[in-house]
């Protein structure tokens, strides 16, 4: 079978975090990001790819992604696979605000156009639940409005804060 | 798992102003109102009208931010603005919110909606041709001067448009306007076209076809991507007449020969917007059908291209329907919104043929129908926040 075929010549690719971590990935999954990929066509890699910017768990998590968004090597995704993919997706951000902003950081850096929609997506969704306050807390935002400067700005459009 | 360390550089509140655009794409308008006061780089960020046309592009490739404006044709007290999802099909109550105050709003009887564009919604009060730019979003209002031609004795509005004109990033009205000259003398009519910048936040005369070609408009506007189009004919044409917004030039669609053809047949068509063009619903009573005219059969057909007539695409066919006068948009899964003789708008699923009524509040007779999704575009044409804060 033709998957099978694929997958006995699938090359892999190492790629190393910034603690020194170093994971296997089958190359066409890590060229899920647009990153990885131009330095693989630029030649630019070794034996092992850097990935400087990422943490050791992060980055096993991003493989994660990798993996499941990895071209499927028949052709097509079907309606199903993308309904599974979707169901996935879903869970994969479901994870605490810190990992849920280096994983949305990892995206951005590794540009991976998938990730970096549902992980801005989620971060929206928080934000949209959280008060102004709680916003800057989950952020670590420093207010730098005077306390006179908040509430002008605040009673200028009331209606939307109640 | 032993709590992992965290890398110095990947701090949160290192989001840098690229990511947080990326993140506030995804909020709704009140949610970034609100957000501005997060701090100042977001109040900026969000302000800035890069960001704002960046969110009107993101929220216009979001199917799930596609809604249809149910807008009362009186400006009761209670005026109740509902809006129906393109993708949930779910009807909601926009939150209260009025166009225009009173006392203004106690005068105004018949408002009339002339079109939505990016947020926008054009409102004209028929008799005292006062026209309102407002965003239900933002709860913003703006009053557009009155034009030159308007302000004069027995002045006619034959046809008025609003739309976008991408090339300048503005805001127009369009208006095609009739008036005896001089005043009481019936002989000599003149007919003009003006146009609104609301940048400019005024009018000017632009060139058209001569308006006596043209027998009388019919029907509201319908709007696509910069082209308000009307219901017109002329002497030897029944057709479209369009206007482009950045070009500011007239063009003309004639109907597919198929429509206009059979003279022993009566066509009634309307038109709305379907998949960011025009589309046509026709259907046609010949004599025999004309004593059951409770069935009928609607064809639907996509105008491909304004202005070519042998772009018109004959697409599909629904019915027969009992009671049923006019298609009115097409939403997701194929359903189709329907409106019934008696004004109850129906959603119509093809797949298993089922009919559903929409709920919609209960001291509303009928409504003005448009195509709506929630934005911060401005109504004062530039930078709503620096610009009228103040």
């Amino acid at each position: 079978m033709s998957s099978t075929l694929c997958c006995s010549f699938a090359k892999n690719v190492t790629l190393r975090s910034s603690d020194g971590q170093t994971f296997e990935v089958e190359e066409a999954a890590a060229q899920v990001s647009q990153t990885i990929k131009r330095m693989i066509e630029d030649g630019c890699t070794g034996s092992v790819i850097p990935v400087p910017n990422l943490t050791g768990p992060v980055l096993a998590l991003v493989i994660e992604y990798f993996k499941k968004h990895s071209p499927p090597s028949d052709g097509c995704p079907t309606a199903l696979l993308e309904m599974e993919i979707k169901d996935w997706d879903a869970k994969f951000v479901a994870v605490d605000n810190d990992t849920l902003l280096d994983l949305t950081l990892a995206a951005h850096y590794l540009e991976i156009q998938g990730l970096l929609d549902l992980t801005c997506h989620r971060v929206a969704d928080i934000l949209n639940d959280n008060s102004v306050e709680k916003i800057r807390e989950i952020f670590h935002i420093k207010n730098d409005f005077t306390p006179e400067e908040e509430a002008e700005e605040r009673s200028k459009i009331q209606w939307a804060f109640e | 798992m032993a709590k992992r360390q965290r890398n110095p550089m990947l701090m949160s509140n290192e989001l840098s102003e690229d990511l947080v655009t990326q993140i506030l794409l995804w909020l709704p308008v009140v949610s970034l109102l609100r957000h501005k006061c997060v701090c100042k780089s977001w109040y900026a960020l969000i302000t800035n009208q890069y960001f704002v046309r960046k969110h009107v592009l993101h929220n216009k490739n979001n199917d799930s931010k596609k809604n249809i404006l149910l807008l009362p044709k009186t400006t009761t007290l209670d005026y109740v603005v509902s809006m129906l999802s393109y993708e949930t099909l779910q009807v909601s109550q926009v939150s209260p919110t009025q166009p225009v105050y009173p006392p203004y709003f106690g005068i105004i009887n018949t408002i009339n909606v002339l079109g939505s564009c990016n947020g926008l919604i054009c409102l004209l009060d028929i008799y005292s041709v006062l026209l309102v730019i407002w965003n239900p979003a933002t709860k913003k209002t703006k009053f557009v001067p009155e034009s030159n031609p308007c302000s004069r004795y027995g002045a006619d509005i034959d046809a008025i448009g609003f739309g976008f004109d991408a090339k300048t990033n503005d805001y127009k009205i369009i208006m095609l306007v009739s008036f005896s000259h001089p005043p009481y003398e019936e002989e000599v009519v003149i007919y003009q076209k003006e146009i609104y910048s609301l940048s400019a936040d005024s009018w000017r005369k632009v060139d058209g076809p001569r308006y006596t070609d043209l027998h009388g408009y019919e029907g509201p506007m319908t709007y696509i991507n910069g082209m308000a189009s009307w219901e017109a004919s002329g002497d030897d044409w029944v057709g479209l007449l369009s206007f482009d917004m950045s070009d500011e030039v007239f063009l003309i669609t004639p109907l597919p020969d198929d429509v206009i053809g059979n003279p022993s047949s009566h066509i009634c068509k309307n038109f709305f917007v379907m998949n960011e063009s025009i589309a046509m619903a026709t259907s046609m009573w010949t004599n025999s059908m004309r004593e059951k005219w409770l069935d009928v059969c609607f064809d639907i057909w996509l105008l491909v291209e304004v202005g070519v007539k042998n772009s018109w695409t004959k697409l599909f066919t629904i019915g027969p329907f009992s009671g049923i006068s006019r298609p009115l948009g097409l939403l997701k899964n194929e359903t189709m919104l329907l409106e019934k003789y008696n004004n109850q708008l129906v959603l119509y699923d093809p797949s298993t043929e089922k009919m559903t009524n929409i709920q919609i509040h209960e001291n509303t007779v009928s409504e003005h129908l448009v195509t709506y999704m929630e934005t911060l575009v401005s109504v004062k044409g530039g930078n709503e926040f620096v610009d009228i804060n103040a």
